[in-house]
Order: structure tokens, then C-alpha cells, then sequence
């Protein structure tokens, strides 16, 4: 019986079974799943897409990649090795160098970045329609003039390329003709600057402020990347500046911020007037939005020592010769803000000398890990600094609520301030002047908000300084210095000039050997 | 229970979604067929040998041997006085009786019969389980290793590899740390894939394993803990026999996933009378080797010196000195006591064999919160239904609970349970006053908080059943099928005490687009949720035929089909909250503080399979095999989905050859030639490698985070061999040569996908081969034979295994891994793969020596340099057997040599600046003229090699008398010691340790970084038989 019982069973479980493995002549087809699921082909013609593509932004506010080669790299910004800490393989004592090679970890990261967003923002641009194409138009242009300013040469793929479609290589000049023409699109088809939360949202004075940059900046990007020092401005081009700042100036919708810190401070999306173009970071309403947002504690944190109220990694300085460049009295260099520097110590613009926090409702000294008071002294070296060396920054001051901070400041792309700086300068190259504003009226504007003396006369290179106190810290030192052909010049902890094709930097060896359209800058 | 089993079975299959059509023709068809067969069979005649088998030398009774009606399945064991009785047809004419050690005969199955049997000189016809079957040794023409209970490493167990340790050529073993069923890296000649892993596929009974990891990737709150042993869930006491197919003439029959070899475990099966068996252990383990800390006085002498020497104020120096005494790394490990039960129970007789087994371990960890807890329960079932129909059903099922201390593997500046361990400051108390952990509120973690404050478990269930049913087409022609299941599923809870404070939880949770943000979790406690599920089916139907001609000639040839479908599920979700606690909650419904949303993916792979295999031997001294498998993986797009893996083996046995016996023959017992060769493949890469997909987001929107590559197609791996085995001075040495040139191409990668694009990379297959060759040499020697039973006896058996690896036509290509982790060290990375080299080069600056400010001075303005690889190219081990009376004893040395170790625990702490920092440092450190604001840079400072010899196993086993006719048939005591002593110069704790890593996803070797440490461990045993 039990003999019998097993033998039915066992008969009957291989039938089941011989059936499953009839069944199971599969056509081995792929099963997605979840959350996962195959890449549509019509990837960029709805609103998430182009939420997607504003999402890139979020990656430039942090401490590395993009941020570290345009700041690193120049007078504004170090990175020095303290001990045991922050030697990082190198990776930032390189930039600061000038001896960023073709396999520097954060290159690669950088170049797939920007070019990732380069992608996403072309699907929308090709296949978006209205004023979402136009967005895109615009953010393609953003990010190509970022790959363009860095690398030297900008790589291009269609929104509907095969997967086996090697890119086609853009130079330096043609990219700069192509970017213009996407700005030209967007400029046309973009709304004016609403009110309310719309700075982070393309629109039509963004696209006019990126073209004044690009045209500032013609000459440089028309150069021979072989010779690429001396740059002849073309008045014409100065000229176009002028007006497309004036157009964002007839908008009516932008004027200079009484407070200088409005434009960066945790409230700065409703206290400032100045900011044309920014990413949203973990503001009420704003946080977890489509696409993420920005991480604006990275360039808090970069500077502050681990023991201040807000625990940083104690990491980058700028120069003593940067921090020299401010008159005493410049609130960009030290201001007090209420709701910060009463409850946590901190100041914002540059942290010097003895730190401070509050101890419930004491104000006592902050002391270093070996139990000394923490005193940030202008000196650092890039190989051997000790932990209190070198003077740090705050560019983007948080609110101190409740023993915790909130970031909730906006990430600031482009800015009313920097228009007109670009303006004065174009003044000064050649441009006429216009609405009764000349380069020395705008500087002195500019400074007199902030507390700094009046000029008598502006030089190029004054405006170039100045250029550097108003904006530091917001990624345009670089392009800055190299088209004042200063790039190269040595600075604090880089004592010799640099070579002159630095002025961009190496294509990764990865993506040299990825693609066969790429070449290596001239001399890498 | 075994029919219950069964209908659980067939409930399973019905839940299955069967399309109409197939019932349609189940009925129609193979029901028929099969109770057509059945009736057949039921009108057949019996008649009912009996006999006794005997040693043909000294006439002794031989147990277990084998007595089969020849052409049918029908068979029987003999008992443990050489008597059987079996039942055959009346059609059946011969018996063929057969016995390990001794050749087989056949008799007339008449009456009563007495079988004597003459012993073999060696062990040529003791049979090996191959792929889809079982060959003699002597016709086997591949590289086959088997290795029995006897020949496995004694003590705690964890997992299957473990026993195999050292104990075969060719065959590299190494834990990766002492943690007690952590993971194993095992190569089977040599490191053939970079980017796929190299572990051999597992078959266990005839079911291939599917592999991936069931514990997950803890949920850490800083760093990630490296993920379990997959494989620790297989009883070691069911095991009967490992064998390793390491050439690929016989792993091909695995083909796509015979790239790595392939690791055959059988587990037990009943034997002769009932008999019950008992064993159980207990072992005691301490930490083999620790850190030779500073002191406390030394420790502030270090302060102090380094932050003089820096030029800076050491007036508040003494505020470091909290004036205790307190040794951390007593307070993190312990002595710990493991203990494991087995109880088997088994019988055979001619129809049914049947083997129950259960398990209970309970392996505790040198470091105080890890341990292994693990019940098992086996079944193995086989039942000769009719002269014809064959039934095989086995089951294990398995439950293991793992418990887990945060020893993380890319730890940053804050460190993990070890690197506190390591640093954390001497002088201070483990306690305040009132009980509370101490906080000096500088950042640093009290590593008893880490120990107490973290509580991450995780219980894993495992099934895996098969079910196998063998017809007799005709005398030489049988069909099998075969069904078999694995599913498993796992159950990990992280729970984080709020105690801990801010350095634990201040980081932002970002899971896919969407922030929970610092403020949010800001002193609260942590508590993380995982499940994974695996559910693998497995079919296969095959048609074996096996004739002996006339000649003596003989044929067996294999045809099938298999299929296999795996699912992974994967979902995890994260809680915080418990603020103001005072105890560590472990109620996942306790952290109310906010949750994340539930995330993960799942993954369903599908391989079908159709492969065909010769064996042909003609005169006993000429065998050939040849075979071909067809795979097909969904992994790949259509037009790329198959793969063809073909492999032939060829075997001379030269002393079958008149002329050679009175050459070769005057020195050789037995010396067999083989040459081998065969294509396998590798398919142990992530699902979905050739699409571009898309993950939607929690913020809304979707992300690319592949790219398409529709032309992927199969890594495969081309080896070619040959080996000699060879038998001298009567079988007292016998011994085997191999050699072997492996050669994989089509190297499937992630690599730099031509931007722009929407994500950074895709798969590809790369240009270029992984070349590894090799020699394997093992010796068996019996170097006192005793001289009467209970004699002295000695056996000596040694194995080496030589191996070179190189990376060729790789061109311009190089990718690097390895990154060091610490602070300091973002962005590190040591290791490189280029042409010219082999697999896991080191790569960093030269380092000389430190100058006179104590900086360190580097070669070639300290740039970077190819170093060695950290791939070992000789392992050997010697096993020495005694045998005196009642008494056993075996001890195992094991020695790997030729690779380089990086100390990544060195470079991340051990430096003289982490005094200036008051972080504590292993007195030499102290002394060091380094200078404190020297840069720890990775460099050859913290390169070294790693040769040692290890005594890794010793024994001593002792018989009780036990009087014949009692309730107790044997009864052994076992003394073993693992881990026993070491001999190295390596400067930290191990050098068999192999921390993950990987960078970008590309696997490392030879890392070492706050490893757990390895264990000693004294085991006692007793093995009781009734």
C-alpha cells in the first residue's frame, strides 16, 4: 500500500515535472522588474525627463569634481595635506598644482557629470516640444559651456543615436558656435523671470546671462588651444554683452541686494533679488522634489573644523594673498548675521583667528583635538599643514535652529551682481557705455554695498579683483584668471608658473580610450 | 515523512502556471507512458539471491559491498558479516559484485553464492561522482580530485570549502577573516575573470547551486560589512564526498558556468543495517594573534613627543590622560566557546536506501557579538520501484542565524569596531559612573559602545530538494529526470542605539533621488530592515546509455536538457527614531522617528541547456570522452544568447601495453597518460548586463543607470592539459602530475560607455586574455606500512601546485582597484589590471625610508611603480597520518607563497600622526622616527609579502573498545587543533585575509583592513555508532 502510495506519487510528480520542462523551452527573454524597467526610446519628452536633466545641477554644489577645478585651481581655494588627514591620494594638491594628469580620479567623474547631464538635457532639447525644449536648449547649452570651458573640446551624441554610435567630437570653436545657437533658441522661446520660487527654472535672462558669459569669453574660446595665451576681444562681441546685460537689467525684475549675504544665506530664495539662475536644495516645499536637489552643507562643512558648531571636515583654505585682496570693513571678507553667529560662533566670508561657539549661552573658545584653542592662522602648506592651518570660508551660511542646522540656501548658478561686473568689463574692453553706467559706477555700486571704499578709476585688472571679492567661491575664478592671461601665474603654494596649456585640462585616459573621436589636449 | 515531502512537492509544481497545452500533453502522453511501464513491470517474476562477499587474501568479510543485477538498477549492500540478500527478476542472469579497494566480479544469480574479491594495489577502481555521473578512477580522463570524510579539515566548520582547505593541488582556499562564517574566496587554478567572480559553481546531489549571497550587504551605518558565505548553510557533517572537477574536458558538461571549475558535494546516503550515528563537539577559540598596543604611559609619551616635535603647545596635553587603564581589545574579544551535534541515521537493503540527518551548531566568535547559529535537517531517500523505475529523492533544509559586530570593510575616519578598537584612547574608562558608555565627545567611538549599541542579525532559511526518477528504457538505455528546487530567504535586522549619539547618525540617507536628511536623524537610533528571497527550479531530463561489447569495449554516452530559472527578490526600508532611549531596542516598530520608503529590486535569470557526452573505452587501456553543452542565458540579447562549449579528454593507460610492461612496468604499478582540453564559460555577471535601463526614482522621474550593448556575449575560457598519474612500489606511492594552460577571452567588463550618455557605462567584452598555467604535483606515500593490524602506520601525502598569471593584449587598457580606505585616503586606490601583468598588481610609489625630519623619501619622485601581485603562485600542503593501535593522528601544514599583501590597517592607523590626533597605535609606531605630520601615502611602506606556513589542522583520534553485541557499535574521541601556529613575516595580524576592496565595482585581492582576527581553536569530539 505505502509501496503503491509512492509509486502513484512519484509517477505523478514526474509527469508535473516532465510538463514544467516541456513548458520551459524558453525563449530565455529578459524579465524586468520593480522599479527597473527598459530605457524608453521616447526618454525626454516628458516633464520628469526635464526635471531629470535640472537634477544634474545637484552635483555641482558639492565639495569635488566640478567645483574643485574651477576653484582649486586658482587663488581662491586649497586643499592642504594635514597629517594623517586630507592627503586624498593627491587628488586636490594636484589641481592646485596645475598637474592634474589624464588619470586623476576626479576628472573622470567630472567629464561623465557633465556630459551625462549633456546627454539627458539633448534628449529633451531634440525631443521635447515648446518651452520644455527650450529648457533643455538652455541646459544643454549650461552644461555644454562647462565641458567646453574645462576640456577644451565637446563631444556630441543625438537624441536618437544607436547604442553602438561612436560620438562625433566637437572643437573648442565649433562648440562654442553650436552652444550660442541653442542660447539664441532658448533666449526666443524662454518666459521672462517670474516671481516667487522661479530662479530655478530656466528663463529667458539665465539664457541672455550665459550668452553675455560665453561672448566675454569668445576670445578665449576661439583660440588656438596651441597657443592660448594672449586673446584679442572683439569690440562687437563687447558690445553684445552690454546688451544682453542691459536686457536682463529691462526685465525689471533684478536689482542689486542691499545685503550682500542675502544672496547666500539660508533664505536667500526670497531675501535676495539678484539670483537669475540657482538649484534648489532641502528648503520647505523644496525638498525631495523631482530630480533631488542640491547638498549645500558640502560648502559649509569643506572649511569648518570638527569641533565648531557646525561639524565640518576640516579641510580647504583659501590663500593668504586672497584673503589680503579685501579692505577690513568688507562685509564679503567678515559680517555678523542674526540667527547664526549668536548661536553658533560662526561668521560668514572667511573664518580667522581664534573660533568661537556657544557653549548654551556662553560664548567660549573652540578648542583643537589636542586640547589647544583653535586659532586658523593665515599660513598653510599644501604638503604638511597641521590641523588649525589656513583660513576657511562660508560662503554659504546656514541657519542655526535648535542645535541644528538647515539647508535650505539655494545653490547659486548665476547672479544680477556678475552681470553687471560682466558689463564693466566689457566697458572696459572696448564696449560703449550705456544707461549712464560706466565700469567704475558698476564696481563702486558693487562695493558700496559690501562696505568697501569707493575707486577713482578702474583698471582691467581692478575689475578682475573685484570679480574675484563679489564672486568668490561660485566657480568663475578660473575662466576669470585665464581670460585675464593670469591663469598660469604662480600663486601661494604654487611657486612656479604653470605651462600655458593648462589652461584646460587633460581629457580622462578612459574616455580617450572610449572614444576614438577624442584626442588628448595638446600638451598631456 | 517522506510521502509528505513528496506531496509538498507536487504542490509546489501545480502552483506553478502551467500553460493548458502542456497538461494536454502530460495527459496524453507521459501519464500513459508511464502507467503502461508500470503495469509492465508489475507482471514480471522474482527470484531472490543470497551469497557472502569475501576478501579473497585472508578471507575476511567484506561490508558495504556493492551487488547489483547486472542491467537493471536492482541492488544490494552486503552487511557488516558479508551476507546479502536480493531480489531480482527471474530474467536476470548475472550478478556483478563490487567493492571500493577491490576489483569487481561478476557471478551466476543462482541459489547461493560466495563471492571472493581480490584487492586492487590502488584505488583505480574506486569511483568518482563526475558531472551527470560517476566514472572509475582509473577511466577517468580528466583533472578529478575526490576527496573523502577522511581527507577533511577537522573542528569548526562553517562551510563546505573549509574542509577542503589546502588539501588538494590546484585548489586555493582563503578566508577572508576569522569571522565565524564569513566569506571564502576559492580559486580552482587561478584567477581566469576580472570582473566576474571566480568562485566554481557548486553542485550539491546533482542540483547545481545558483550562488549569490544570502545574508546581503549589512545596512552599516558607516562602511558596509562584507556579506556571508552563501554556502554555510550545508551541514559539514552530511558531506560524504567533495569532488573537483578542475580541467575543463570535465567541467565543460557545465559549460557556461564550468569556468571556475566545478565543486561536486555529495552528501550521505544509508548504508547496510540501520545504524545510528552521534557526534558532538565542543571548541574553545581565542584570537591566534592580536595588536601590540601602547600603553597608556607609552601612549602619552607619543603624544606628547609627536606634538613637541610638531612645534606645537603641549600644555594641554595631560587633558588626553583620563588616568584608567583599559586593554580594548579584552574588552572586544573573548574566548569563545562553539559547540555542534550531529545525528544521522540510515539503512540500506536491496530496494530502499534511506539517510535522516540532523545538525545543530552553535559557533560563537572571538569578537564578543559575532557567532553562527545553524540547524540542519537532511534526508536522502532511494527506492527501487520496480526492476526499472528508480526513485532518488534528497532534501536539506536549513536554518542559520548569523549574528554580526560592525567590522566593515571601507571604514573612513571614525573606524569600525576594529579600528576603534585599535585607536581609541587607553586612558579613558569603558564606563561613567553611572553605567553609561563612556564619550569623550571629541568624535571618537568608544569601541564597547559599537559592540553594545549595534545589534544586526539576520536568519536564513534554506530548501533544497530534488527529486530524481531513473527508467530503465532498455538494459542499456535509461531516462532521468530530474526537478529541483533551492529557496532561500533572508531575514537582516540592524538596529543602531541612539546612545551612540551624533557621530553615529548624522549622515544623510539618500535612497534613489530622495534625502532624509541629517536634521532629521540627528540623535536618534537607527534601524534597518532586509529581505531576500531566492527561488530556483531546476529540470533536467536525460538519456544515458552504457553498453560493454563483447571485446570488452565499452560505450556509455549522455544526451540532455536542462533548464534552470532563478528570481531574486530584494527590499529593504530604514526606520529611525528611539530618542532618549536608554537601552538598545530591537523592535523594528520602535523607531517611529520617520521611515524611508521600501526599496529594491529583483532579478530573474533563465539558463537552458542541451549537451551531449561520449565515453568510449576500448581494451581497458584507450579512453576517450568527448562531449558538448549548449547554453543558453537570458543574460544576453537575442542572437548572443547561446553559447557552445565543446571538450574532449583522452587517457592511455600504458601498462594495459604489452610493450611497456617490461619497461615502464618494472617501475610502475600503474601509470595512466591524460591530455585534456575544453571551452567553458562564465556567466557570473549582473542580470540585464545588455539593456539600457531606467530606475524610476522616489523624487519622481527616472534615472538611466545602464547603458545597451545588444552584441554581449559569453567569456569564455580555453584550457588545455595533460596529466600523468602514476602507482609505484606496489601502490605504496602513487602520485599525479598535471599541467595546464587556461586561457579566457571575450573578458565580460564594465567599461567607459563614449559620452555623452545617459549613464557612465555599460558591458562589454573586453580584447584580451586572462592567461593562467599551471603545475599541480600531489604524492601519496605510505611510509610505514603496518605490519600487522594495529601496527604502526605511517601515510604521508603532499601536495603543490605552482601557478603564473598574466594579463595579455589588454593594450592600452588599465583599471584600477583596490582602494584604501582611512582617513586621509579618499579616493586611494593600490591595484592595477594591465597588459603584460598579472591579475591584482600592486601599483604605488617606491618608498625608501624617511629622511632626517622623518618625511618619507620615495623612489622616482614617488611615482607610481608596478608592484607585485597579490595572486600566491605556490600553495602545497603536507598531511602526515598516523595510525598506532587505537589510534589515529594527522597533522596539516599548509603553505602559500608568492603574493603581496597590502596592509591597509597599517596605513590607515598605525602612523605616527595618529598620536598628534591622541588615537592610539601599536608600539613600534610609537618608537618610529616618522615625523607627525608625515602623510600616510599609499606606497610599498604598507606592501609586503605575504608567505607563510601554517600548522593548520592536527588530530588525534582515538577508537574505544567496544565489546561486541552491545547497544554501542563504535565509539571515537577526537582531540583537533586549528590554526595552531604560524609562520610569517608579515607584520599584522594574518596574512590569509582578503578585505572587499573592490573599487567601481571591480573585485580585489590582497587587502588587509580591520579584519576580524583569526581564531585558534582546540576541538574536542565524539563520534558514537549504535
Amino acid at each position: 500500500m505505502k509501496n503503491n502510495f509512492i509509486k502513484q506519487t512519484a509517477i505523478y510528480a514526474a509527469a508535473i515535472a516532465v510538463s514544467v520542462g516541456a513548458a520551459s523551452c524558453s525563449k530565455l527573454d529578459e524579465k524586468v522588474f520593480g522599479s527597473k524597467s527598459v530605457a524608453s526610446a521616447s526618454a525626454g519628452s516628458s516633464t520628469a525627463d526635464l526635471a531629470s536633466v535640472y537634477g544634474q545641477l545637484n552635483g555641482l554644489a558639492s565639495q569635488g569634481n566640478w567645483f574643485a577645478f574651477q576653484e582649486h585651481s586658482t587663488d581662491e581655494l586649497l586643499g592642504p595635506t594635514r597629517g594623517t588627514d586630507w592627503d586624498d591620494f593627491g587628488t586636490w594638491r594636484k589641481i592646485h598644482l596645475h598637474a592634474v594628469d589624464g588619470a586623476h580620479n576626479q576628472l573622470y567623474d567630472t567629464w561623465n557629470q557633465l556630459n551625462g547631464a549633456l546627454f539627458q538635457a539633448t534628449l529633451v532639447a531634440e525631443k521635447g516640444t515648446g518651452t520644455a525644449k527650450a529648457e533643455g536648449q538652455f541646459l544643454r547649452a549650461y552644461f555644454a559651456s562647462q565641458v567646453m570651458d574645462l576640456f577644451g573640446q565637446v563631444p556630441y551624441r543625438s537624441a536618437t543615436a544607436g547604442a553602438d554610435d561612436i560620438p562625433e567630437v566637437k572643437t573648442r570653436a565649433a562648440a562654442f558656435d553650436w552652444i550660442i545657437a541653442d542660447l539664441d533658441a532658448a533666449i526666443a522661446a524662454l518666459p521672462t523671470f517670474g516671481t516667487g520660487n522661479d530662479n530655478h527654472k530656466a528663463n529667458k535672462q539665465a539664457a541672455q546671462f550665459l550668452k553675455a558669459r560665453l561672448l566675454l569669453n569668445k576670445a578665449v574660446y576661439k583660440a588656438d588651444p596651441k597657443t592660448p595665451t594672449t586673446f584679442t576681444f572683439d569690440a562687437a562681441d563687447m558690445n553684445a554683452v552690454v546688451t544682453l546685460v542691459d536686457a536682463i537689467t529691462a526685465s525689471g525684475r533684478f536689482s542689486l541686494s542691499t545685503n550682500y549675504w542675502d544672496n547666500f544665506k539660508w533664505d536667500n530664495n526670497t531675501a535676495s533679488t539678484e539670483l537669475i539662475f540657482t538649484r534648489a536644495t532641502n528648503g520647505a516645499g523644496k525638498a525631495n522634489q523631482t530630480g533631488g536637489t542640491a547638498d549645500i552643507t558640502w560648502a559649509t562643512g569643506m572649511g569648518t573644523h570638527y569641533n565648531q558648531a557646525f561639524s565640518g571636515w576640516n579641510g580647504f583654505t583659501t590663500t593668504s594673498d586672497f584673503y589680503n585682496s579685501f579692505d577690513d570693513g568688507d562685509k564679503r571678507k567678515y559680517a555678523e548675521l542674526t540667527n547664526m553667529t549668536e548661536k553658533s560662533g560662526l561668521n560668514a566670508g572667511f573664518l580667522a583667528g581664534q573660533q568661537y561657539k556657544y557653549d548654551g549661552t556662553t560664548r567660549v573658545m573652540v578648542k583643537d583635538r589636542s586640547g589647544s584653542p583653535l586659532v586658523f592662522t593665515p599660513d598653510v602648506s599644501l604638503f604638511f599643514s597641521t590641523e588649525a592651518k589656513g583660513i576657511r570660508t562660508m560662503k554659504y551660511p546656514l541657519r542655526y535652529d535648535q542645535m541644528s542646522f538647515n539647508d535650505e540656501n539655494e545653490f547659486v548658478l548665476m547672479r544680477y551682481s556678475d552681470a553687471l561686473l560682466m558689463k564693466a568689463e566689457a566697458i572696459a574692453r572696448g564696449a560703449s557705455a550705456t544707461g549712464g553706467q560706466t565700469a567704475l559706477s558698476i564696481v563702486n555700486s558693487i562695493r558700496a554695498r559690501s562696505g568697501a571704499s569707493a575707486k577713482t578709476a578702474v583698471t582691467l585688472s581692478d575689475i578682475l579683483a573685484e570679480r574675484g571679492r563679489e564672486l568668490y567661491l561660485e566657480a568663475v575664478r578660473r575662466p576669470d584668471l585665464i581670460r585675464f592671461g593670469k591663469f598660469n601665474d604662480p600663486v601661494i603654494e604654487r611657486a612656479t608658473k604653470s605651462d600655458a596649456f593648462r589652461v584646460v585640462y587633460p581629457v580622462p585616459n578612459q574616455a580617450v580610450s572610449s572614444n576614438p573621436n577624442l584626442k588628448q589636449n595638446f600638451g598631456y | 515523512m517522506v510521502e509528505y515531502q513528496i506531496c509538498v512537492f507536487c504542490t509546489r509544481l501545480i502552483n506553478q502556471k502551467l500553460p493548458i497545452m502542456n497538461f494536454k500533453i502530460v495527459k496524453s502522453s507521459f501519464v500513459g507512458l508511464f502507467i503502461g511501464l508500470l503495469a509492465l513491470n508489475a507482471q514480471a517474476q522474482n527470484k531472490t539471491v543470497t551469497g557472502k562477499v569475501l576478501d579473497a587474501k585472508d578471507g575476511s568479510p567484506i561490508a558495504a559491498a556493492s551487488v547489483v543485477a547486472k542491467g537493471t538498477f536492482t541492488g544490494a549492500k552486503t552487511a557488516a558479516d558479508g551476507t546479502f540478500a536480493i531480489t531480482v527478476p527471474s530474467s536476470v542472469a548475472k550478478l556483478v559484485v563490487s567493492s571500493v579497494g577491490y576489483s569487481s566480479k561478476e557471478v551466476e544469480a543462482n541459489g547461493s553464492v560466495t563471492v571472493s574479491l581480490n584487492q586492487t594495489s590502488n584505488q583505480l577502481n574506486e569511483v568518482v561522482v563526475v558531472g551527470y555521473g560517476t566514472r572509475k578512477v582509473k577511466d577517468a580522463t580528466g583533472s578529478v580530485v575526490s576527496l573523502g570524510e577522511k581527507s577533511f579539515n577537522k573542528g569548526v566548520i562553517a562551510s563546505p570549502e573549509q574542509l577542503l582547505q589546502g588539501r588538494t593541488a590546484g585548489v586555493n582556499v582563503t578566508n577572508n577573516s576569522g569571522e565565524p562564517g564569513g566569506a571564502v574566496n576559492i580559486t580552482i587554478r587561478g584567477t581566469s575573470s576580472v570582473r566576474s567572480n571566480n568562485n566554481p559553481l557548486y553542485v550539491v546531489d546533482g542540483v547545481p547551486l545558483y550562488g549569490g549571497g544570502m545574508t546581503g550587504t549589512g545596512i552599516s551605518v558607516e562602511g558596509s560589512t562584507t556579506a556571508r558565505n552563501p554556502l554555510s548553510f550545508i551541514n559539514p557533517n552530511d558531506i560524504e564526498n567533495i569532488s573537483i572537477l578542475k580541467d575543463a574536458s570535465s567541467a565543460a558538461i557545465y559549460g557556461a558556468r564550468g569556468a571556475n571549475g566545478v565543486v561536486l558535494i555529495t552528501t550521505k546516503s544509508g548504508k547496510g543495517k540501520p545504524s545510528l550515528t552521534f557526534n558532538a563537539t565542543t571548541s574553545v577559540s581565542t584570537t591566534a594573534n592580536r595588536y601590540d598596543l601602547a600603553s597608556p604611559q607609552e601612549f602619552m609619551y607619543g603624544i606628547k613627543k609627536t606634538l613637541a616635535d610638531a612645534g606645537v603647545d603641549v600644555s594641554g596635553v595631560g587633558g588626553n590622560d583620563k588616568g584608567y587603564n583599559t586593554n580594548w581589545q579584552d574588552k572586544v574579544f573573548q574566548t569563545a566557546v562553539s559547540q555542534s551535534y550531529n545525528l544521522g541515521w540510515g539503512y540500506s537493503n536491496s530496494k530502499t536506501a534511506l539517510k535522516l540527518n540532523g545538525s545543530f551548531d552553535d559557533q560563537n566568535g572571538i569578537i564578543k557579538t559575532q557567532g553562527l547559529k545553524r540547524m540542519t535537517f537532511g534526508l536522502k531517500y532511494s527506492n527501487q520501484l520496480t526492476s526499472k523505475l528508480k526513485l532518488d529523492v534528497t532534501l536539506n533544509q536549513s536554518q542559520v542565524k548569523n549574528s554580526y559586530a560592525q567590522v566593515t570593510n571601507n571604514a573612513g575616519y571614525q573606524g569600525s569596531l576594529i579600528g576603534a578598537m585599535i585607536s581609541y584612547n587607553p586612558t579613558f574608562p569603558v564606563y561613567n559612573a553611572n553605567g553609561t558608555w563612556y564619550d569623550n565627545q571629541d568624535g571618537n567611538r568608544n569601541p564597547v559602545a559599537i559592540l553594545e549599541g549595534y545589534n544586526d542579525k539576520d536568519t536564513y532559511n534554506k530548501l533544497l530538494a530534488n527529486v530524481a526518477l531513473s527508467y530503465k528504457l532498455t538494459d542499456n538505455l535509461t531516462y532521468k529526470l530530474v526537478w529541483g528546487t533551492e529557496n532561500g530567504s533572508t531575514e537582516r535586522l540592524t538596529f543602531v542605539d541612539p546612545r551612540l549619539g551624533s557621530a553615529y547618525s548624522q549622515g544623510v540617507i539618500n535612497i534613489r533621488g530622495k534625502n532624509y536628511t541629517g536634521s532629521e536623524l540627528a540623535g536618534k537610533g537607527r534601524a534597518a530592515q532586509q529581505f531576500l528571497n531566492q527561488q530556483s527550479n531546476l529540470i533536467e531530463h536525460t538519456l544515458n546509455y552504457d553498453k560493454t561489447f563483447k571485446n570488452g569495449n565499452s560505450l556509455q554516452a549522455l544526451a540532455a536538457f536542462s533548464y534552470q530559472k532563478t528570481t531574486d527578490y530584494y527590499r529593504a526600508s530604514q526606520r529611525w527614531g528611539n530618542a532618549g532611549a536608554t537601552s538598545l531596542s530591537t523592535d523594528w516598530n520602535a523607531y517611529t522617528g520617520g521611515t524611508t520608503d521600501v526599496y529594491g529590486d529583483s532579478t530573474q535569470v533563465e539558463l537552458q541547456s542541451y549537451f551531449s557526452r561520449l565515453n568510449y573505452t576500448m581494451k581497458d587501456k584507450y579512453i576517450l570522452s568527448a562531449l558538448v553543452r549548449v547554453d543558453g542565458s537570458s543574460k544576453f540579447s537575442t542572437g548572443h544568447k547561446y553559447g557552445t562549449f565543446p571538450a574532449f579528454g583522452f587517457k592511455w593507460r600504458a601498462l594495459e601495453e604489452k610493450f611497456a610492461q617490461n619497461t615502464l612496468g618494472k617501475i610502475f604499478s600503474n601509470f595512466d597518460v591524460r591530455v585534456n582540453y575544453g571551452v567553458t564559460g562564465n556567466q557570473e555577471f549582473p542580470a540585464y548586463a545588455s539593456l539600457a535601463l531606467q530606475q524610476s526614482n522616489f523624487t519622481g522621474g527616472t534615472s538611466v543607470i545602464t547603458n545597451s550593448n545588444p552584441n554581449l556575449k559569453w567569456e569564455t575560457t580555453t584550457t588545455a592539459g595533460a596529466g600523468i598519474d602514476f602507482s609505484m612500489f606496489n601502490g605504496r606511492l602513487s602520485g599525479t602530475v598535471d599541467y595546464f594552460d587556461k586561457s579566457t577571452k571575450d573578458l565580460l567588463f564594465l567599461i567607459s560607455y563614449p559620452q555623452p550618455a545617459a549613464s557612465a557605462d555599460r558591458w562589454v567584452n573586453l580584447p584580451g586574455n586572462v592567461k593562467n598555467t599551471g603545475w599541480e604535483f600531489s604524492l601519496d606515500y605510505q611510509l610505514v606500512r603496518p605490519a600487522y593490524r594495529g601496527a604502526f602506520g605511517w601515510d604521508v601525502s603532499y601536495n603543490m601546485s605552482f601557478l603564473k598569471n598574466r594579463v595579455e593584449g589588454f593594450g592600452s587598457t588599465v583599471v584600477n582597484t583596490g582602494e584604501v580606505s582611512g582617513q586621509g585616503l579618499s579616493g586611494a586606490y593600490a591595484q592595477t589590471i594591465r597588459d603584460g601583468y598579472p591579475l591584482f598588481t600592486f601599483v604605488m610609489p617606491t618608498f625608501l625610508r624617511f629622511d632626517a625630519y622623518g618625511n618619507g623619501v620615495y623612489a622616482n619622485g614617488a611615482k607610481d611603480q608596478l608592484q607585485g601581485s597579490a595572486l600566491p603562485t605556490f600553495n602545497a600542503g603536507l598531511t602526515n597520518s598516523f595510525t598506532y593501535k587505537k589510534l589515529t593522528a594527522s597533522v596539516f601544514f599548509n603553505a602559500v607563497t608568492g603574493f603581496y599583501l597590502y596592509n591597509n590597517t597599517a596605513n590607515a592607523l598605525l602612523l605616527k600622526g595618529s598620536l598628534k590626533t591622541a588615537h592610539n597605535v601599536t608600539r613600534d609606531v610609537v618608537y618610529s622616527i616618522e615625523n607627525s605630520i608625515n602623510p600616510g601615502n599609499v606606497s610599498t611602506r604598507f606592501l609586503e609579502k605575504g608567505d607563510y606556513v601554517r600548522l593548520g589542522n592536527a588530530s588525534l583520534s582515538y577508537a574505544v573498545d567496544v565489546k561486541k553485541g552491545s547497544f554501542i557499535k563504535g565509539l571515537n574521541l577526537t582531540l583537533s587543533g586549528q590554526n595552531l601556529a604560524l609562520f610569517t613575516k608579515y607584520s599584522g595580524l594574518d596574512p590569509e585575509v582578503n578585505v572587499d576592496k573592490s573599487r567601481n565595482g571591480v573585485p580585489s585581492r590582497g587587502f588587509d583592513y580591520t579584519a576580524t582576527p583569526r581564531a585558534r581553536t582546540i576541538t574536542f569530539g565524539i563520534n558514537a555508532r549504535f
